[in-house]
């Protein structure tokens, strides 16, 4: 069984990949379903794991990246057996 | 498996779009981390494609990769990726585990963190789609 805060941040990143998907919120039976069980998790977590997923998911601070990822994509055919991506020379 | 699916842009004409690759290894299988090679040297055998830019010579501004073994169905996979994702999140980028029997690498550009949860429900589409259209293992 996995822990409150785990399966609370599993369901969100779940609902917000499906809300990116559909572009926009999903039925409102759907998210129904999912705000239940997101309820229920939320008061099973630690006052700590509360803070922690809500700075997660504020999307205040967004996720460091590099610049430029140096790579360029390779043509490829049906059948090829060589990567469609590669390092930048 | 090897399912690939990159953000790419157009040298000079900017224009952008995903082009995703779904490369099948058969019958040759593993648990955990993927044999050593795979996917950089050993790709697989591509076996679909969608692409809406023209390849080669485009600059990756992001990327998802999924290596698996051929026989794990999509829906173990997609489950995977969101348990994946639940633990990489608050890192920086780029992001690489295994989760379940999948491993993942997501790497994307500065000028698309901001919007990284968008970036990625669209490699993560077009990766379905490619995956769908290389038919069942």
């Amino acid at each position: 069984m996995i822990g409150a805060a785990r399966r609370f941040s599993e369901l969100m990143n779940d609902l917000l990949l499906r809300r990116e998907i559909a572009g926009g919120p999903l039925s409102q039976d759907e998210e129904s379903a999912v705000a239940g069980e997101l309820e229920r998790c939320w008061w099973e977590m630690t006052d700590d794991e509360q803070a922690e997923s809500e700075s997660v998911f504020s999307r205040e601070q967004p996720p460091g990246a590099p610049a430029r990822i140096d790579q360029l994509d390779e043509a490829v055919e049906q059948g090829a057996r060589t990567p469609p991506r590669r390092k930048a020379a | 498996m090897y399912i690939t699916a990159h953000h790419v842009e157009r040298p000079r004409t900017n224009v952008e779009g995903i082009n995703a690759f779904c490369y099948r290894h058969g019958s040759y299988t593993w648990v955990g981390l993927p044999p050593a090679g795979i996917p950089d040297e050993n790709p697989g055998e591509l076996a679909a494609s969608l692409v809406t830019i023209p390849q080669g010579g485009n600059r990756v501004r992001s990327y998802l990769d999924i290596i698996m073994p051929d026989e794990v169905p999509w829906g173990e996979a997609r489950t995977s990726f969101i348990t994946f994702l639940s633990e990489a999140q608050g890192r920086d980028f780029p992001w690489e585990g295994v989760s379940g029997r999948c491993t993942f690498r997501v790497g994307l550009e500065i000028g698309l963190a901001v919007s990284w949860q968008h970036e990625i429900a669209l490699l993560l589409r077009a990766a379905e789609a490619v995956h769908g259209r290389a038919g069942p293992a």
